[in-house]
């Protein structure tokens, strides 16, 4: 609700096509990154099932991202209690570290690090924090673009502070139906067993969504918005699902996470807030003056679905696409030189349904074959 | 004597008159002048003769006579001399002898005859071609010739010469339009003495009774002279002429400011015609942008006005429009300024020696004054851009005691968002200012003057939010003249500023929130002229601050925000202060001055009281106390020294030093790198103490060429404690403990600054170059956090090098070009050193602050402007302004940072103005 005060990230577009000449061109300084590569720990305690943390590395600036990710392998991970109980987290590999927990909420925890070289790490103790259940998640149509947004309240006034995940998932289609598939071992083209024409894909979310609900009388949030999807997405070409997973948080928390948005999604506006150099609540043991990234809050979080049909959306939502076709002729000079190199697939042949065929009607590759942008298995929760 | 006639055409008719009493004779003339100047010539014949010569010794200083004569008349001695020039010259029936150059003056002239009725013929000019449009403005030429040369007498005449010392006070003004000169110089050759006028062109001046020559001159007007004849003490009003043509005038300006020299340092005063001048972005004249390109004064970006004066905040300077408070002195997010130029009439910054009576912010004090208004007929002027119109208008209201100057201006921009992509068509932005002046001649020793200023902003982004805000001030002066040497100054004012913040997007979550700040004042400022040698100033100032800290509502029945009110805070803020402008010598001078002023912040107010050394924050509150209305809570007080001094150390070079301290009382809370509107002063109080500051500065000047060029170093140092930073995470909006969430930071800045101007001639502009510096360090050990681990750094507006010229060149009369030219060192950013994944997504940590720089700045305007033709009486003028802003189309960083995109990180260079920007505008005058 604070970021409301100010104009934040606004200002900058409007002042772009206000003037019709400023512009943000990438650039990259120089800089001189730091060569110690710090702690980062990325996890939450849940106190009703699967705590998962991961534990990496800061690493080098560098333009494109080249920089090696630095997994955190061979520690000793654990959740502790304020009554002493210890719960310990197995590694599953690639810096994961995880265990299934049922936990008394009323107690208070952390978590226990000790990294291979034999340094010690714990985060604060927090109380457990339960979420209330998300009353909807629902959507609006916003300037001709679908905002995502979720509607939630705790009766007890007790949760104030929110986070939430954003796990989606799409439907989409193959612009043509193709019944052929072309063989690269023969050099022909054949028909296709199976088809090739809806697929899935699924996507999280990077940016953060944040709520809250001290500026009102209640602790209601009211369509808090999350994902923007702009007019003529694809996301929504068929259907779409949104999977919001809700924590509650505590202010601390939520300082943290606000300071973690604001200082990578909302820079670059006119007025420029100067980066927030907020520290999370992990600390070393043998030095307090040691940067390490992360907060570890306790809890249980909350989850619902929402799906969204292209019939749902106004018309005219799906464009076509920019797809390229091709008619090949049956040589197999031909054949080669458009399948072979994966440019064109074929979808049906000239005439249709011929055994001989005179042609081929192909199209680029992306435009008939679903499963090189998504996945054909369709997911277990799927209408 | 062909030297003659490589004079330039000028119409500087400053009559000159040789002091030689005429002698009776023949009037013939005798002698063998060899290689003597025109001066010495007529003297000669002035002895010999009861010839009298009027002339212009300006325009024959260059010019050496050589003729032998034996009793000849002088008519044929000047038809030889004159022979072949442009100069004529024409005698009349008492013998006085005209000289005058380009046109040649009627005999019939009856001398000695101005203010008066309808005249014929007073000029015959005796080359049409050559004739340019203003000469068929005789009444002015008269008027120099007659007042010029008639004898006033001041006082009460009495029979013989009264002996001792007579005081002789006026005003200096405009004769066309009445208006106020100020530092307009009068001066005497023997006995040596100056003075200057002050902000209402008020002069004073002591001197023997008996005879004397005033010599008065003032930038953009004609040099002028005045007998008088002092009986006792009196007033003497001075009308100037201004100067209305602007070629072929390169002498002109020659000489006049080597006596303009005032211990006054680090003060620059920018005239409306030099603002002009230089090319504006879109079009739009602006105060504060010209502000900007003068040595010493930055900006962290294009789109912010608010000035950076010697290292110093954007909230440490006092911004004064007539005397008003102006608390946002920007429109449309800080791209204008919210002043309308064509009011204006100059722009003064101190941002060195600040007089005394001025108080309240540490880094400089910017003093922007309006026309006082036309007092002989309504006129006016407007003006039409791509985003804003405007319409002026000046005159006498019922006669010519009463004159006003209002200006109203407006924008349209509206439509340039209906225009846009469907994103921003909901949005929309503007602005509106106007200005009003009125200034009430009583009497002669009573003149009230009326001033109203108020300007307002409206903006909302995409229907969702929308913000306005306002400033809003009056306030009324009354100058009272006590006696010739002693006048004063009341002033009682309200000074109003107000944003209110309304978020719509939501019926539930729908709030507003409204801030104000009043302040009423009361001045009383008195100036005594003691002697020629002493100046004093005094008054009092008493300001009570009222400051509605911000209140947040819902705004529909759904909405179910709290509802919340911060308490108001009230302080009083009162000074006294004396100061002495003292000039030992015409070498030598002082100005020292004292203000010594009493902050109470009162109540009603609830305040914590922390437990001494232990950070503040609220697990170390001692107490809590209710403090009733009226009640002081607490009191700061202090002196502040200003004192500068002047030494000349030959005819055009000087030295000046200076050592100032002030103390602020107000804060500005902010965490964005610009001004925003959105910004929240906060008063001092019993955990936030006072900023104060202290500066100390040494220059050196010497002018070249006749004074038209003028060059100066200036070195300074200074340092500021108790300015506020903030803890990571602070909130400063609706904070009901903001001591909590702020740090002191103490600051120190340093520099030197070079000057080169040109002031006359086709080409005139500046040059400046300045190295400096601005370092904060916060290493308060009760802050709970330490920025760069308590060592210096740089602040937001640290560019050590900068370098701005700033040219005109006039090609004709009618059309003259101008460039500028700026660079700077890349402002000081917080950059990232390291990234991870964090929640998805890949993330940036940043460390130190300011640790490195965006990229250096460089920036070329080119503006051209066409008037039209000259002649004075038509009913319009108009003119045009075309140009292109940022010429090289160099795409100057604003801001560099790292935005975390589709998983990665990328880094971006914002600029503001990307591309070249040409525009137009168009005004009129009448």
């Amino acid at each position: 609700m604070i970021q409301k005060y100010f104009l934040g990230g606004w200002i900058f577009p409007v002042i772009i096509t206000l003037f019709f000449a400023s512009c943000k061109d990438p650039y990259f300084p120089n800089v001189n990154s730091s060569k110690a590569h710090y702690l980062v720990v990325d996890g939450y305690i849940n106190s009703n099932g699967l705590t998962n943390v991961k534990l990496t590395r800061t690493r080098t600036i560098s333009k494109g991202d080249t920089a090696a990710y630095i997994n955190e392998t061979g520690a000793n991970i654990a959740i502790q209690d304020n009554q002493n109980n210890v719960y310990p987290l197995q590694e599953i590999g690639g810096g994961n570290y995880s265990s299934s927990n049922f936990l008394d909420v009323n107690n208070k925890y952390r978590l226990h690090i000790i990294t291979s070289d034999n340094k010690v790490y714990v985060s604060d103790f927090v109380p457990c924090k339960i979420s209330p259940s998300i009353d909807n998640v629902g959507w609006k149509l916003q300037d001709g673009n679908v905002q995502v947004f979720v509607n939630t309240h705790d009766p007890n006034n007790h949760t104030t502070y929110y986070r939430w995940d954003y796990a989606e998932t799409w439907e989409f289609h193959s612009e043509y139906y193709s019944t052929l598939i072309y063989n690269t071992d023969s050099n022909i083209v054949e028909n296709r067993s199976a088809p090739v024409y809806v697929c899935y894909r699924s996507d999280n979310i990077g940016s953060l969504f944040l709520g809250s609900s001290a500026k009102l009388k209640e602790d209601v949030i009211h369509e808090s918005p999350l994902e923007l999807i702009p007019d003529h997405d694809r996301r929504i070409s068929v259907l779409y699902s949104a999977l919001v997973t809700q924590y509650a948080l505590d202010s601390n928390a939520y300082s943290y996470w606000s300071a973690m948005k604001g200082n990578t999604e909302d820079v670059g506006s006119i007025f420029g807030n100067q980066p927030n150099q907020t520290r999370g609540n992990i600390h070393s043991m043998s030095d307090s003056s040691e940067i390490v990234v992360g907060y570890i809050g306790a809890g249980s979080p909350q989850q619902a679905r929402i799906f969204i049909s292209n019939a749902d959306v106004p018309n005219g939502w799906n464009q076509p696409q920019n797809c390229t076709e091709k008619y090949v002729p049956p040589d197999p000079d031909s054949i080669k030189y458009f399948f072979g190199s994966n440019a064109f697939i074929p979808y049906a042949s000239n005439p249709p349904g011929s055994p001989v065929a005179k042609g081929y009607f192909s199209a680029s590759a992306t435009c008939v074959d679903c499963s090189l942008t998504g996945t054909l298995v369709k997911p277990a929760f799927w209408p | 004597m062909n030297r003659l006639t490589c004079f330039f055409f000028s119409f500087t008719l400053l009559l000159f008159s040789t002091k030689s009493f005429a002698q009776q004779g023949d009037n013939l003339v005798t002698g063998n002048f060899q290689n003597v100047t025109f001066n010495e010539f007529a003297q000669k014949v002035e002895a010999q003769t009861n010839f009298h010569f009027y002339y212009d010794a300006s325009q024959f200083d260059s010019t050496s006579i050589t003729i032998s004569v034996n009793s000849a008349h002088l008519p044929s001695i000047l038809d030889r001399i004159f022979n072949k020039t442009q100069w004529h010259y024409v005698i009349d029936k008492d013998n006085n002898v005209f000289i005058t150059q380009g046109f040649s003056l009627s005999a019939n002239l009856p001398y000695g005859f101005f203010n008066g009725e309808k005249d014929t013929a007073v000029l015959v000019t005796n080359n049409g071609s050559d004739e340019p449009g203003y000469i068929n403005h005789p009444k002015k030429v008269k008027q120099e010739i007659s007042i010029e040369n008639k004898v006033f007498d001041v006082g009460i005449k009495r029979n013989g010469m009264t002996k001792g010392k007579v005081n002789i006070a006026g005003y200096v003004r405009d004769l066309q339009t009445g208006e106020a000169i100020s530092s307009a110089v009068i001066y005497l050759d023997h006995p040596s003495v100056q003075v200057r006028s002050d902000q209402f062109g008020y002069y004073s001046l002591i001197l023997s009774a008996g005879k004397h020559i005033l010599n008065i001159i003032a930038p953009g007007m004609f040099d002028t002279r005045r007998q008088v004849v002092l009986y006792s003490d009196g007033k003497f009003d001075i009308d100037m002429d201004e100067k209305v043509f602007k070629l072929k005038e390169v002498l002109v300006e020659a000489g006049k400011e080597k006596n303009v020299r005032s211990t006054t340092m680090g003060m620059d005063k920018l005239s409306m015609a030099a603002i002009k001048q230089i090319p504006a972005v879109l079009g739009e004249v602006d105060v504060l942008r010209a502000i900007l390109t003068l040595p010493g004064v930055k900006s962290v970006g294009e789109a912010s006005t608010g000035l950076n004066v010697r290292g110093g905040a954007t909230d440490q300077n006092l911004i004064l429009f007539n005397g008003a408070n102006i608390y946002n002195p920007s429109h449309l997010f800080g791209f204008f300024s919210a002043f309308d130029p064509d009011v204006i009439k100059e722009v003064t910054l101190y941002k060195s020696s600040i007089p005394a009576k001025y108080g309240g912010r540490i880094s400089s004090v910017l003093d922007i004054t309006s026309l006082d208004g036309n007092d002989k007929k309504i006129s006016g002027s407007a003006g039409i851009g791509p985003l804003t119109s405007k319409i002026t208008l000046q005159g006498p209201i019922v006669n010519s005691k009463t004159t006003f100057v209002a200006g109203v201006r407006t924008t349209y921009s509206d439509w340039l968002f209906k225009v846009l992509p469907p994103d921003y068509r909901h949005s929309g932005a503007s602005f509106r200012d106007g200005t009003i002046h009125i200034n009430r001649k009583i009497n002669s020793k009573n003149n009230v003057y009326i001033n109203g200023y108020i300007s307002g902003d409206k903006f909302n982004l995409n229907q969702d939010t929308a913000y306005q805000y306002h400033n809003k001030n009056a306030n009324i002066n009354w100058k009272h003249i006590f006696n010739n040497s002693f006048y004063g100054v009341l002033t009682a004012g309200i000074d109003h500023y107000d944003y209110q913040v309304a978020f719509n997007g939501d019926p539930v979550n729908a709030y507003k929130l409204d801030y104000s700040i009043n302040q009423y004042k009361v001045n009383a400022d008195f100036s005594y002229f003691l002697n020629n040698k002493h100046k004093l100033s005094f008054g009092f100032n008493s300001l009570l601050y009222n400051i509605h800290s911000g209140s947040v509502s819902p705004i529909g029945k759904s909405s179910l925000f709290v509802a919340d009110t911060l308490e108001a805070e009230h302080a009083l803020e009162s000074a006294v202060y004396l100061s002495d402008h003292y000039d030992v010598s015409s070498n030598l001078s002082f100005d020292g001055g004292i203000r010594y002023s009493i902050y109470n912040y009162l109540g009603p107010k609830t305040v914590n009281t922390y437990a001494s050394g232990l950070p503040i924050d609220l697990n170390n509150v001692l107490a809590t106390n209710d403090y009733p209305s009226g009640k002081i809570i607490n009191t700061y007080m202090g002196p502040a020294f200003r004192f500068s001094a002047r030494y000349s150390l030959s005819e055009n070079t000087s030295i000046k030093a200076s050592a100032n301290s002030l103390r602020q009382y107000i804060h500005l809370l902010t965490n964005t790198t610009t001004i925003s509107p959105t910004d929240v002063w906060k008063l001092s109080d019993p955990n936030i103490k006072p900023q104060l500051g202290t500066q100390v500065a040494l220059g050196l000047y010497k002018n070249f060429k006749n004074n038209t060029i003028e060059t100066s170093v200036e070195v300074y140092y200074k340092w500021f404690t108790h300015y506020l930073d903030y803890k990571s995470g602070a909130v400063l909006i609706m904070n009901h403990h903001i001591e909590t969430d702020v740090i002191n930071t103490d600051g120190t800045a340093y520099g030197v600054e070079l000057l080169i101007k040109k002031s006359a001639g086709k080409l005139n502009g500046w040059l400046s170059y300045t190295y400096s510096r601005s370092l904060l360090q916060q290493n308060d050990p009760y802050a709970g956090e330490k920025i760069n681990d308590g060592d210096k750094y740089p602040s937001n507006f640290d560019q050590p090098h900068n370098a701005t010229l700033a040219g005109n060149y006039k090609l004709t009369h009618r059309f003259s070009v101008s460039l500028n030219a700026t660079y700077s060192t890349g402002r000081p950013i917080t950059l990232p050193i390291a990234e991870y994944d964090y929640a998805g997504s890949v993330r940036v940590l940043y460390s130190n602050r300011n640790e490195y720089r965006i990229p250096d700045y460089f920036r070329t305007d080119f503006s051209m402007s066409l008037e039209g033709n000259h002649k004075i009486h038509q009913l319009t003028h108009n003119s045009w302004t075309l140009g292109v802003y940022n010429l090289t189309g160099r795409k100057n960083a604003y801001s560099v940072y790292f935005i975390s995109q589709n998983g990665q990180i990328q880094g971006y260079k914002l600029s503001i103005f990307g591309t070249a920007i040409p525009f137009i505008t168009y005004n009129i005058r009448f």
